[in-house]
């Protein structure tokens, strides 16, 4: 690894890194694409634990959002 | 000749649906989480529901059902402990080996969630009026059928399995004069009792249609 950086003059694990934040990234869509779809499952039934699912969802979110932000500022 | 369209007033005059008090159903049985929600809350509405439709029954596959996707989440939530045995990410910095572990639990709570939704949002809702199947599909698409109890032609149960047998839940599979032709209410507990249920509330709207009592 260290020979590699050496010859093309680049950290490699800021390029891993990188591909740490694309993946995070698109689980970061994902999760969102979740929150959308809990709102549209609670709407075609609702009345059932509606708060909470959309609760847990947003959470979700929000905590992949966190560590997405963490990665990015102090990796 | 048949009458095609029926204005208000003569809908307001003609006699409002009672609420019945159905011997063969019985009283409220389960929470939120069930498979088999008899007699659900009044604050319990689903998308295309009428404004005097009233909901008997909700159903869902048998909670045994999520087993298989339930112990495989327990088992990956523990892979990670691997690592103490097998140092895979060893050539990893900590804080790489750090990050890892942290995607691979949201990963797999995300499945979880996933599989959860799966099972808790895929129900089949019996009404006083009709039948209305509803499946998610995946993240983005959804299938929602109904038909009227009067259109069902044909109700079978069927208890497979050793499980099936032992904690009776099986297919109930309702053939229907509808667009939809089958509607089957896969793994759902008590079958027997359900389709009892469908055939009298079947009867019961045929007689009602006798009566002229229909809304």
């Amino acid at each position: 690894m260290d020979i590699i950086g050496a010859i093309f003059n680049i950290d490699i694990w800021q390029v891993g890194k990188f591909f740490v934040l694309i993946g995070l990234f698109i689980y970061l869509i994902f999760s969102f694409v979740v929150v959308r779809q809990v709102k549209l499952m609670t709407q075609v039934v609702s009345g059932i634990l509606t708060n909470s699912l959309r609760a847990i969802s947003w959470i979700f979110f929000l905590f992949s959002l966190f560590i997405f932000i963490f990665v990015l500022l102090f990796f | 000749m048949t009458e095609l369209y029926t204005s208000e007033d003569e809908r307001k005059a003609a006699p409002a649906k009672k609420e019945q008090k159905r011997e063969f159903i019985p009283r409220h049985k389960g929470s939120s989480l069930s498979s088999l929600l008899v007699l659900p809350r009044k604050n319990i509405h689903f998308e295309t529901q009428e404004p005097e439709e009233e909901i008997l029954l909700i159903l869902r596959k048998h909670w045994l059902t999520n087993i298989p996707w339930f112990l495989l989440g327990l088992t990956l939530f523990f892979a990670p402990l691997v690592l103490t045995f097998f140092p895979l990410l060893d050539s990893f910095p900590p804080r790489f080996q750090f990050i890892f572990v942290v995607f691979w639990y949201l990963v797999l709570l995300m499945f979880v969630y996933e599989q959860f939704l799966s099972w808790f949002f895929n129900l089949s809702i019996i009404t006083d009026e009709r039948i209305i199947d509803v499946d998610f599909i995946n993240l983005t698409s959804k299938k929602i059928s109904d038909a009227e109890l009067d259109k069902i032609q044909d109700v079978t149960f069927t208890n497979n399995g050793v499980f099936g047998t032992i904690f009776n839940y099986g297919d109930v599979i309702v053939q229907t004069a509808a667009e939809m032709p089958e509607f089957v209410f896969e793994a759902v507990p008590q079958p027997a009792s359900v389709a009892n249920i469908l055939q009298r509330l079947r009867t019961e709207e045929k007689i009602e249609a006798l009566e002229g009592r229909i809304r």
